[in-house]
């Protein structure tokens, strides 16, 4: 499978990436609808910064990933391409998949009701290459076989 | 695989996540095989963390949410079920699991999966009236929620997980509820001082009556529960009391089968039992613990699922072994989140680190080191990197370089030294 791979000597820590993150991830994926947005889609990478250091940073999809098998209602699966989504319909916000993900890349939104969702980068499945490889203007993030 | 001409006969007591994470590594590695799950609950499997949010409403019991699985499980994987039966003994000389309605099944490799089951005080008097307990599985679940119809005051004994949440999603459905510890913190086994003050304050404002450092004795009334009388004293009215003080690994059929139990089913690192193709795994084993250098039972889902999976591929032919594991809880209570991990209280032979800059926001971090190596955290209200130090304690990483930075509200990869975050992308 392809995976994204970080550059962190060519990151500008301009943050596009998770601009065309929130955007893709947006109903109509307009970047002005997604900014007018109520309760705007969470980036589901992050730019780290502490310079000179900076790299924007995302879930590496794990071969055997800790936060899939901690899962209490097997709300986390492996897609076709081999990427560990969220079912965000069942997600119930117990953390318990933060509590085992070795990157700290799973973030909580509790904006939308009783059960809080854990979010994180799906690769963007519509996409031939995700947003956030694509927006990146320096070479910093590259969509690559896993090797 | 087959013998001679017949298909592997896989037997899994227990329909939950070590049972059924086994029975989903078997199928991937033997196609043929013949797989059985023998549960003593009716019951689809389902996500007891979400029993209390069942007794509130959030979650009904035909929800998506609600189940381990999704509904096709069982038919996708050509599991045969054989719910609301007990496996009574396994007989190894005979391969053969007797259920309690006298049926023998064959099997060549077996897997107790049998959780866990509430622990009950010894001597608690007057415990058997109406109106008294348990919520570990959906049956006590079903039980309770037709008590609370005519109930208004209760008692829920025992400030752990289990207690903790409950009492507070009761309090904030409209009943009157006092939580009684005997310990002087609740959630005592995953939190220390501080951070179980912040969730005891949350309790409270919940509306929660909570009272550490003292226990229930007796419980009142003739043929119902009117009331419980604890060790100091002191007299609560209530219309019923819930026992949470624990749970203790559920041997009996192992006991019965001659298998050797210590605190939990003791197993091998490819979870087998002493004896020969039975296997056990999840709540019911005992586990070597990395941190506390001792074997007991951990049980939460994240190691029963792996060792469910660990015993999976052993039984169908693929070595695999468990390394050890150790404590880890997540749970919100009120507002708060919090993550722990290994040692919450700090040994005299450990170093600590932590920040409580931010308490009064509910958010609080500790780390505990010994010789470079972690051996403990909390992480609450902030938790996303949480995940990072429970893989270090996975990999005994050295963090002697960074120990001070991990409890930093901004701790992520650039806490790292380039060579660790090299290592670690790679490792995907």
């Amino acid at each position: 499978m392809k995976l994204v791979y970080i550059k962190e000597d060519a990151c500008v820590e301009c943050k596009l990436c998770e601009l065309a993150c929130y955007v893709e991830h947006s109903p109509t994926k307009d970047i002005l609808d997604a900014y007018e947005m109520e309760i705007r889609p969470m980036p589901r990478c992050e730019v780290d910064v502490e310079l000179p250091y900076s790299a924007s940073i995302m879930c590496r999809h794990c071969i055997d990933a800790p936060c899939l098998t901690a899962c209490q209602n097997g709300s986390i699966y492996k897609d076709e391409r081999g990427a560990v989504i969220v079912n965000e319909k069942t997600c119930v916000g117990c953390w318990m998949c933060i509590m085992m993900c070795s990157y700290g890349v799973i973030k909580r939104d509790t904006r939308h009701g009783y059960f809080g969702i854990s979010t994180k980068c799906d690769l963007c499945p519509e996409r031939e290459t995700p947003a956030c490889v694509d927006s990146c203007p320096n070479g910093a993030l590259l969509y690559d076989d896993r090797g | 695989m087959m013998i001679g001409d017949r298909n592997m006969r896989y037997i899994v007591i227990g329909n939950s996540v070590a049972g059924l994470s086994a029975c989903e590594t078997i199928r991937n590695n033997d196609k043929s095989a013949d797989i059985t799950v023998i549960a003593d609950e009716p019951f689809f499997a389902y996500s007891r963390p979400l029993l209390s949010d069942y007794i509130t409403g959030h979650v009904k019991i035909e929800d998506d949410r609600f189940h381990y699985r999704r509904d096709s499980f069982y038919d996708d994987l050509r599991i045969e079920k054989k719910f609301g039966k007990r496996a009574r003994q396994i007989v190894a000389k005979s391969k053969k699991v007797l259920l309690d309605n006298s049926e023998a099944v064959e099997y060549d490799k077996c897997l107790i999966a049998t959780g866990g089951v509430p622990f009950v005080p010894p001597n608690l008097k007057n415990s058997s009236v109406e109106g008294v307990h348990f919520f570990t599985n959906l049956t006590y679940a079903l039980e309770l929620e037709k008590a609370l119809k005519k109930a208004k005051k209760i008692v829920v004994v025992g400030a752990g997980l289990i207690g903790a949440k409950l009492a507070e999603k009761l309090s904030l459905y409209g009943f009157d509820v006092s939580i009684v510890e005997l310990t002087n913190k609740i959630l005592g086994l995953a939190l220390d001082g501080p951070s179980s003050s912040l969730v005891a304050a949350q309790m409270s404002k919940a509306g929660v009556n909570v009272i550490t450092e003292d226990s229930v004795n007796e419980i009142l009334g003739t043929t119902k529960c009117e009331g419980v009388v604890l060790a100091s004293g002191k007299k609560i009215e209530c219309d019923l009391t819930i026992m949470a003080i624990g749970v203790k690994p559920n041997t009996s059929v192992a006991k019965e089968s001659g298998i050797a139990v210590n605190r939990g089913i003791a197993v091998s690192e490819t979870m087998q039992t002493s004896v020969k193709d039975i296997y056990a795994a999840g709540d019911v084993v005992e586990l070597h613990d990395t941190v506390f250098q001792m074997n007991h039972p951990i049980p939460v889902i994240p190691w029963a699922a792996v060792c469910g999976r660990i015993a999976g591929e052993n039984m169908s032919g693929i070595y695999k072994s468990f390394n050890g594991g150790f404590p880890v809880n997540s749970i919100s209570i009120g507002d708060i989140s919090f993550v722990s991990m290994g040692y919450v209280e700090t040994p005299d032979d450990c170093r600590q680190y932590i920040n409580d800059k931010r308490i009064d926001e509910g958010i609080y971090r500790k780390v505990i080191v010994k010789d470079g190596i972690i051996k403990g955290a909390i992480f609450m209200g902030d938790i996303e990197r949480a995940g990072m130090i429970s893989a270090m304690i996975k990999d005994n990483t050295d963090v002697s370089a960074f120990a001070e930075r991990i409890v930093e509200n901004d701790f992520w990869w650039h806490s790292l030294d380039r060579t660790l975050r090299e290592k670690l992308t790679r490792r995907a």
